[in-house]
Order: structure tokens, then sequence, then C-alpha cells
């Protein structure tokens, strides 16, 4: 035995006497990823913070950046689009994934993956391939209008592409998987004899659905939706390509002062606002969805 | 381990690190990265600088990165390691990077190609040496519109309502778009008002607006837009597939765009000269000036092909009706162009 390895048996011996070494070997499993997490994530966002608050011509700290983005009516009135595009696309997921979810949970295998198949293939193509197909499928000439056109049912092309309405559909397709796995995720977990339960004790099916399954499902909703809302309200290559022009995005103006113009000033600081107002509507949106599920009212 | 470090020991590991490192620094001074912008681009850069290097043994590695972002990743990467040796840009980040200093100044004598550079393409400081010209003209769908455009102010014919495609001037296209825009109404580079006055009375004209111009080449294949301002060798690469696209020169004139080779600091700066003086080869600049590239070339005597004539610029008389940009000017106020476009131009 080397002496190193004595020692650290003896800490060990030590740190079991003192009553942590549950602690300190399950804090040993995460340091991979602490450090992972500290190179890649920490620095970034510290030297996202040191641009922020530095100016040119001014020496030390200032407020001077976020004074003047706050400031400016624009960025605002786009703060809030970006938000509540990433609400809506939320709420689609949401509407879309739970159902589906429900019948995964209900399915036989060979369902189950088609199901997890055709909703995680959208992943494993780039968000420019993607947005092509889109452009393929909202066009003018796409397969939405001529099914349409073809059908009798419109006697002109419905303005699709390059609209609000479409950038929320194609947000929405890829986002579904973010939403659909943690769903099936806390659904699997629910014992289905408690629903059978309610009904045994007098409860409609529906009743039974959604006073014990939809609670129960909570967890699952709540990481979903913070999944769904951090990679919607982060998008930039969607809202542009399938957006044309239509309306302007966050991360747009963020590319636009660091990558085109080097205004690394502005692009921090208004990265850095749109981080604390996303952290802020999840954490709304989690202290919410706690309250209904385990709070006063849903016993 | 009980191996005490004695000097042999110690000597043994000295070479084989010393061993190591020089075999790092060899393989090292046989490579070399350099970006292009895709597509077209990048089959000439290939076929016209990347094959000659290699056949004298330099290993190119091409990658795809549009200007702005190299010039950013560059920037960001100061001090360190670049992420290219040689990088292709265009006039307006090719001035921001010269002024962000990320750029090595050259030693233009060690490029003697250089000399052949057309007087009027010719770089005002050592930073960097053209590689290709373009110009700015529009393309449109001869199938699906009945009128050719032949000025810009045939963009406003009734006929191409909702079909014009335009790009933010967060791309060198769109910017030079909106100075076209703003000089057929009397504005200019001091002045681009009147440019956005006319972007505005277009509006209703506008299916979409695309943030990078390739896009608008999609869109043009599509049938989304059938007419759009664009650059020629797009417009060439669309109408070659048998779209029935075309390009038109408008007869109030083309706007130029240079690409330009430069060499990062932190660069293996050798090998990088010699891409440099490789791509003004009159060979290389007759390659990227053919299919798929469709790329001007910057010096003399490089003829095009029949079919080609007029549309890439390659003669002195091309080169006559060519404007050139005042991008410096540009440079000071593109922030706020963007900005206000963000604001004021919606589809």
């Amino acid at each position: 035995m080397e002496p190193r390895d004595q020692g650290l048996t003896a800490s060990a011996a030590r740190a079991r006497r003192a009553g942590w070494s549950r602690h300190l070997r399950l804090w040993q499993l995460i340091v991979p990823a602490v450090v992972f997490l500290g190179v890649y994530f920490v620095v970034p966002l510290g030297m996202l913070f040191y641009f922020s608050v530095h100016a040119p011509g001014v020496s030390g700290l200032t407020l001077a950046n976020f004074r003047r983005v706050i400031s400016d009516a624009f960025l605002v009135q786009t703060l809030a689009l970006s938000v509540r595009l990433s609400l809506e696309v939320t709420a689609i997921t949401l509407v879309l994934g739970f159902p589906l979810a429900y019948l995964y949970t209900r399915l036989g295998t060979g369902w189950r993956l088609a199901i997890l198949f055709v909703t995680l293939l959208p992943l494993l193509t780039s968000a420019v391939v993607r947005s092509f197909a889109w452009i393929v499928i909202l066009g003018k000439q796409g397969l939405v209008n001529a099914a349409l056109l073809g059908s009798g049912l419109v006697d002109a092309p419905v303005k699709l592409l390059f609209t609000l309405d479409g950038v929320r559909m194609a947000l929405a397709q890829v986002q579904l998987p973010f939403m659909l796995l943690p769903l099936i995720n806390a659904m699997e977990q629910l014992d289905p004899s408690l629903e059978q339960a309610a009904v045994s004790l007098g409860a409609s099916q529906a009743r039974a659905f959604f006073k014990v399954t939809v609670p129960l499902s909570v967890p699952g909703v709540v990481a979903g939706a913070i999944l769904s809302f951090a990679l919607t309200i982060s998008a930039f290559i969607t809202p542009a390509m399938v957006g044309g022009g239509a309306f302007t995005v966050m991360p747009t103006l963020i590319y636009q002062s660091a990558i085109v113009t080097l205004d690394w000033a502005t692009a921090s600081t208004t990265a850095l606002i749109l981080l604390i107002v996303a952290v802020v509507v999840v954490w709304g949106g989690m202290a919410a969805a706690r309250r209904y599920a385990y709070g006063p009212g849903s016993v | 381990m009980e191996t005490p470090l004695t000097r042999r020991s110690v000597l043994v590991v000295g070479t084989a690190i010393a061993l190591a490192a020089a075999t790092r620094a060899a393989a090292q001074a046989k490579e070399i990265v350099a970006n292009t912008y895709g597509g077209g681009w990048e089959a000439g850069h290939r076929a016209g600088i990347a094959q000659p290097l290699e056949k004298r043994g330099i290993k190119v590695t091409l990658v795809s990165m549009l200007a702005a972002e190299l010039v950013a990743r560059t920037k960001a990467a100061a001090g360190g390691r670049p992420p290219v040796d040689v990088a292709l840009v265009d006039d307006g980040p090719f001035l921001l990077a010269v002024k962000e200093g990320v750029f090595q100044q050259l030693p233009m004598d060690r490029i003697p190609n250089a000399k052949r550079v057309y007087a009027k393409y010719r770089p005002k400081e050592p930073f960097g040496v053209p590689i290709g010209a373009s110009q700015i003209g529009i393309a449109y769908n001869a199938k699906k519109l009945k009128t050719r455009p032949a000025s810009w102010a045939d963009l406003w014919n009734p006929e191409y309502k909702g079909r014009l495609g335009l790009s933010t001037p967060a791309s060198t296209l769109g910017t030079v778009t909106l100075l076209t825009l703003a000089r057929l109404r009397g504005g200019n580079e001091a002045n681009v008002e009147p440019g956005f006055e006319a972007v505005k009375s277009l509006l209703s004209s506008v299916s979409s607006i695309q943030a990078v111009p390739a896009n608008l080449r999609t869109l043009l294949e599509r049938g989304e837009i059938d007419i759009a301002p664009m650059w020629h060798h797009d417009s060439t690469i669309v109408k070659m597939k048998g779209t029935g696209v075309d390009f038109v020169l408008p007869k109030d004139g083309g706007i130029a765009g240079l690409a330009w080779l430069a060499i990062t600091k932190g660069a293996n700066t050798e090998i990088a000269l010699e891409y440099l003086n490789q791509g003004l080869d009159p060979d290389s600049q007759k390659l990227m000036a053919g299919a798929p590239s469709y790329i001007g070339p910057v010096i003399e005597g490089v003829e095009v092909a029949p079919e080609l004539r007029g549309i890439v610029p390659a003669t002195p008389a091309d080169l006559e009706r060519l404007k050139t940009l005042d991008w410096p000017k540009i440079n000071e106020q593109r922030a706020d162009w963007i900005a206000r476009w963000n604001r004021e131009i919606k589809v």
C-alpha cells in the first residue's frame, strides 16, 4: 500500500467517525460535474458580468450599461415578446405533451417506442435544416397550403411562413420532447392504483384524472416547462428564419451586438437582463406549481 | 514507485519531450486552418488554394464560418490560439478586425502576387489582400415574373408585390442594399435616411427579410420570394440550377464588395503567407472565377466564361462601372443602422 492511500483510508475513517463519510463520498461523485460547469458555465457567466459592469471611458464598476439598455423602450418590448413567445410555446408543448405522456404510460412497448421516436426525431437535425423543412411545409407552395388549396378550403394560400404563428409551431415541435420526457418520467412513477382507488370511492374517471393524476404529475410539468421555456427564450435560428423579419427576439439583439458590431458591453448586459428575467419567470412558475400541487386546497 | 530520479532518466525524459515538441512544431509548420463562407466559396478555395498547397505537402483545413462570427471569435481568442490562421472576411468585418488589432501587419514583399492586384482593389493598409470581388444586383425568377427589372427603381413595380426578399443590415448584403437604395434617392454613407425611407415604401412588396443572405437563395428556389437584391455569385449559383432565376446588373450600376484574406495574430505566419500568395495566383483566380464559385478575380488578365461575362466582374471595363463604398464611415454607424432597422422595419 502507498502511504497516500493509507492516508485516505485514515481520513475516511475519521470522516465516518464524524458521521459524514457518506456525504464525502457523494461529494466526490459530483466533482467532475462541478469542475466542468465551473470551467464552461461559471467562468463565462463571470465574464459576462464583468463586461456588463464596465463601460468605455468609465473607471471601475458602473451600472451605465444597464441604465442605457433598460431605458430603451424597444428592448423592453422585445423582452416582453420573447417572454410571451416562450410561455406560449411552453403552453403548446404542455397541451400536446400531457395527453401524449398519459397515453404513453398506458401503451405497450411497440407504441411507446413509436411515440419516442417520432417526438425525438426533430432533435436529430440541426436548427438550420429544421427551419428549411418548415419553410417547405409552411410556405406559399408548401405542404399545408397545397393541402388546403387542393381540398378547396381556401382560395388563396394562407400566410403561415414568416409569421409569429409559424414560429410558435416550429419551436413547439422541437421543444416537445423536452416536455414529454420529464412528463413520462413523472407519470411512470405514479401508482395506477391511486386513480383506481379514487374511482372506487365514487369519483368519476375525469375527476380522478384531474384530482389525482394531474396534481401528482406536477414535478414532471415543472421540469418540462423549465426546459421548454429556457430553450425557447434562447432560440435564435428558428425565429430568424421562420419569422423572416416579422419581429425581433432577444437572442437576435444579443447576436447583433456580440457578433456583428462587437459591442460586448451591450451584448453582455442584454444577455444578463434576459437571464435574470428568465430565472424570475421560471422561479415564479415553480412557486405557483408547488402551491397548486401541495398547497392548501389541493388536498 | 521506487525509481529514484537519476541523471539518466532525466536525460531520457528530457530528450523525449524535446523530440515531441520538435515533431509538433514540424507538424504545425506544415498545417494551416482557414475559413471560407462555405458552398461555392469553399469549393473555390479548395480547388484554387488548398489543393495546390497540399501538392507542396501543406495540410490545409477549411472551416465554414461567416466573416462577422470569425472576427468575434478571433477577438474572443485574443492572446491565445486563434480559430484560424488565415481569415476570409468582407469589407466591413475586415476593417473592424483591423481596428480590434486581431490581424497581423503583412510583409507585402513576401506576397509577390499582390503586385498583380488591380489598383482599385489594393488595400490602403497592409493588413490583408483582396481575394475576390463581388457585385450586388437583382436576382429574379424569369419564369414567374413577366417584367425583367432593369434598374433599382424597378423594385417598386406593383407586379413584385409580396414577392420581394431583403436582408437586414446585420449582413454585408443588407448594408449594401440599404446604401444602394439610399443612393438611388440622393443619400450616401453620411446620409442613410433616404435608404430607410425607400425600404419603408418597399415593405408592402416584401415577403421576407433574412439575416443570413444565403437563406434568400433557398427562398428564391422555393418560390417564397421571386426577386431580391443579391450578390452576383449567389444569384449565379441559383441560376445554374435551371430554376429560371436570372441576375440583372441594374443600369444604375452595381456596388462592389471585396473579400479579403488576412493573417490572424498567433497564426502560422510562414504558411499563411504562402496561402495568400497562392490565392492571388492567376490559375487560382481563374479557378475561383468559374463554377461553382463565380468569384470575381482581383487581378488583371483573368478571363471568365462567355456566359459569365458582365456578371462576374473581371475586366477593367467591369471595374469601371463598379462603385465602391466608404466602409470606415459605414462601420462607424452600422450599429445605429442595425438598431434602427430592428425598430422600424417590420414585414
